[in-house]
């Protein structure tokens, strides 16, 4: 009797061997093979139906970024796989574990502009870690082993499997594969001693140490070796915005978020640091501001696991190529016990600066017709939802007030689109999240326009049940965008003043409880009742639209070029 | 060809793919360097493929553009040839 199925059957039996068991997609003719047999392996391999394939592939981030697994995407062929092209970019810059599985025409029709035939390899080549096209069964279980090993090791990334319609329905056997080793890919370099020795000497002798802690700790799993270091030499750990809960927010040796918009004293002190040790981040650019004028006193030890972000944006002094929780647990023998007590207090003077011309005017808001601040109903939800709460934002003000003012104390504990900043990825990824960590609250920040990008899946959050706590910080505007037109562009609000639907009716047509939240009396009332009641929520805040993120490195400043207010530059004492 | 630029020549071992020498193109044009002449053939090893690339840079973005070349999947190596310029060659691959 023939053991052999067809390779549609071949591909779910390869992602079952992998520990997949959940799948975003959509269907679609070349790929109606693979969901026919996928039906019969529904208790195993659990199929969520998005509203559009860019929803799938966002949700499959999102599920990524909170468990640290891999997402895995279903779409057809043409504009499907097409509508995946953003999420794999997000997926690439944002170091996301993510498969994405399309169907293609058959073989005989490839390169003949057949029906929703498109070049998908050749377009997401510069979009993926990898990608490959199988037209025949037998490669099939040996590319989805390959996929997977590349997708979720080294520096994770988004992996294209191009699959063609006859590979689907053509027969073979079953034969399950292993890739553990592939010989032009070294995901896990060997450390240099001498390099550890090297940083380990500069630390010992440093006097205004700074860590800089990115996405590669959380990646690495080294939240406790970054402690462990912080700890032992009393070096105070700011953060990239990826890298925000890989420190508890209200540890003591915790200055901050880097960047544009972060905090205060986590930026100036960056120019004023002697030796900079940044674990698994990349400054980027809106970390660094104007390069020319960043850190121009620090020694800096760059570890990273990709060695082409060494020198790319900032020049280092020592490159320790490797995984960052490794080089951690070489360098912890090394590191004597200092102490740098004025430098940790200037942390101190710096941040009670920003609590009094920045946070508490935020966070204890008063208008006059009672519309609210982005960052105190932002402070009010994370008080509410606890310290294990997952924070998922969309991408803007709605991000950057979310990133600030919520409190993260445990790991994988944020999912927001950094080096691709892509509007429209909250909703769905949010969804993922819950999906990934049902026994998390996830809550998700997004803005009136971010919202209406991705607003159809909604309707994975009616079909599911997904118990997504969804924040709508509605302004009427595109906020960002405004407030960079405000600011910099005399006030000349082209295309960003919004006329948006009535939000509470497009809850109630999904079933999901929505509420609209006009004035600041309502707030602390809304917010408990949203904590409280089990399952998804929408609250629709009645934002001020002159509301605006601060501090703000300006466009072409230095990091401690910082503007305090729309009128006040920070201006150092002496 | 400004000031600063100079011809290089590098060989990038790769995996004999379908795709991977659109791979090694787009590296290039990505960072806006235009490929003088590019020559792709079999060397000895089995599946591996020898491309051979000559093109005008500055030094910083020739060593960006060997880094993000040999970070590419399919890329068994990248080695930067000397004998286009009289300088130094600070690029180390690992094999």
């Amino acid at each position: 009797m023939s053991n052999k199925i067809s390779g549609a059957e071949i591909l779910i039996k390869a992602l079952i061997d992998q520990g997949v068991d959940t799948v975003f997609g959509y269907p679609g003719g070349t790929i109606m093979p693979v969901y026919d047999r996928l039906y019969g392996y529904a208790d195993k391999l659990h199929h969520y139906l998005a509203r559009h394939e860019q929803g799938a592939i966002h949700a499959a981030e999102g599920l990524a970024r909170a468990t640290g697994k891999t997402g895995v995407v279903f779409a057809t062929s043409g504009p499907g796989a097409m509508n995946l092209l953003t999420g794999l970019n997000d997926a690439l810059i944002d170091s996301t574990p993510v498969v994405a599985i399309t169907g293609q025409v058959a073989t005989a029709f490839l390169g003949k502009d057949a029906f929703q035939e498109s070049d998908i390899v050749s377009v997401t080549l510069p979009v993926t870690k990898w990608t490959i096209q199988v037209r025949k069964p037998e490669d099939i279980a040996p590319a989805v082993a390959k996929a997977f090993y590349i997708a979720n090791s080294g520096r994770p990334g988004p992996v294209v499997i191009d699959l063609t319609k006859d590979a689907q329905t053509a027969m073979s056997e079953y034969v399950p594969a292993v890739c553990t080793d592939i010989r032009s890919y070294q995901p896990d370099p060997h450390i240099q001693d001498s390099l550890i020795l090297e940083a380990a000497e500069l630390i010992n002798k440093a006097q205004h140490p700074l860590i800089l802690s990115g996405h590669g700790i959380a990646i690495s799993k080294g939240e406790k070796e970054l402690l462990d270091l912080a700890e032992k030499a009393s070096i105070p750990v700011a953060t990239t915005m990826l890298g925000l809960s890989t420190i508890p927010s209200d540890h003591p040796l915790n200055v901050g978020m880097l960047g544009m918009h972060g905090n205060l004293g986590a930026n100036i002190n960056t120019n004023k640091a002697d030796v900079i040790i940044a674990l698994g981040m990349r400054f980027d650019d809106r970390v660094t501001g104007d390069v020319k004028k960043y850190a121009p006193n620090a020694k800096i030890i760059h570890v990273d696991i990709d060695a082409s972000e060494f020198d790319k944006c900032i020049k280092s002094h020592v490159h320790i190529h490797g995984d960052v929780k490794k080089a951690l647990d070489k360098l912890l023998p090394f590191i004597n016990d200092s102490k740098h007590e004025e430098w940790i207090a200037s942390f101190a003077k710096l941040r009670e600066i920003e609590e009094e011309k920045v946070i508490n005017r935020e966070i204890n808001a008063s208008t006059a017709d009672g519309s609210m601040l982005m960052g105190e109903v932002i402070n009010k939800v994370s008080l509410a939802l606890g310290d294990n709460a997952v924070l998922v934002t969309d991408v803007g003000q709605n991000q950057m007030f979310g990133v600030k003012y919520f409190r993260f104390n445990s790991p994988l504990s944020i999912v927001t689109s950094g080096g691709l900043g892509t509007m429209g990825f909250g909703l769905p990824a949010s969804i993922g999240a819950k999906i990934g960590a049902p026994d998390r609250e996830v809550v998700l920040f997004v803005g009136d326009g971010g919202f209406q990008m991705t607003i159809e899946e909604l309707g994975m959050i009616m079909e599911y049940n997904v118990g997504v706590k969804i924040v709508l910080l509605n302004n009427n505007f595109l906020g960002n965008v405004r407030q960079w037109q405000h600011l910099f562009f005399e006030g000349r609000f082209s295309a960003t003043p919004m006329l948006n639907p009535d939000f509470k009716m497009i809850g109630a047509a999904y079933g999901i409880p929505a509420v609209d939240v006009s004035h600041r009396d309502q707030l602390d009332k809304e917010i408990e009742k949203m904590a409280a009641h089990k399952g998804a929520y929408i609250l629709n805040i009645n934002i001020d639209p002159t509301d605006m993120v601060f501090p703000m490195t300006p466009p072409g400043a230095g990091v401690d070029e910082i503007m305090l207010s729309e009128h006040e530059y920070f201006k150092a004492e002496n | 060809m400004n000031m600063e630029e100079q011809l290089y020549t590098i060989e990038v071992y790769s995996e004999h793919h379908v795709g991977v020498l659109h791979q090694v193109a787009m590296t290039f044009s990505r960072r806006c360097v235009n490929i003088e002449y590019l020559e792709a053939k079999p060397c000895s090893t089995a599946g591996v493929h020898k491309i051979t690339v000559v093109f005008h840079s500055s030094p910083e973005i020739m060593e960006q553009i060997v880094k993000q070349l040999e970070k590419r999947v399919d890329i068994l190596r990248v080695s930067l040839l000397p004998n286009q310029y009289s300088g130094e060659c600070n690029v180390s691959v690992e094999v």
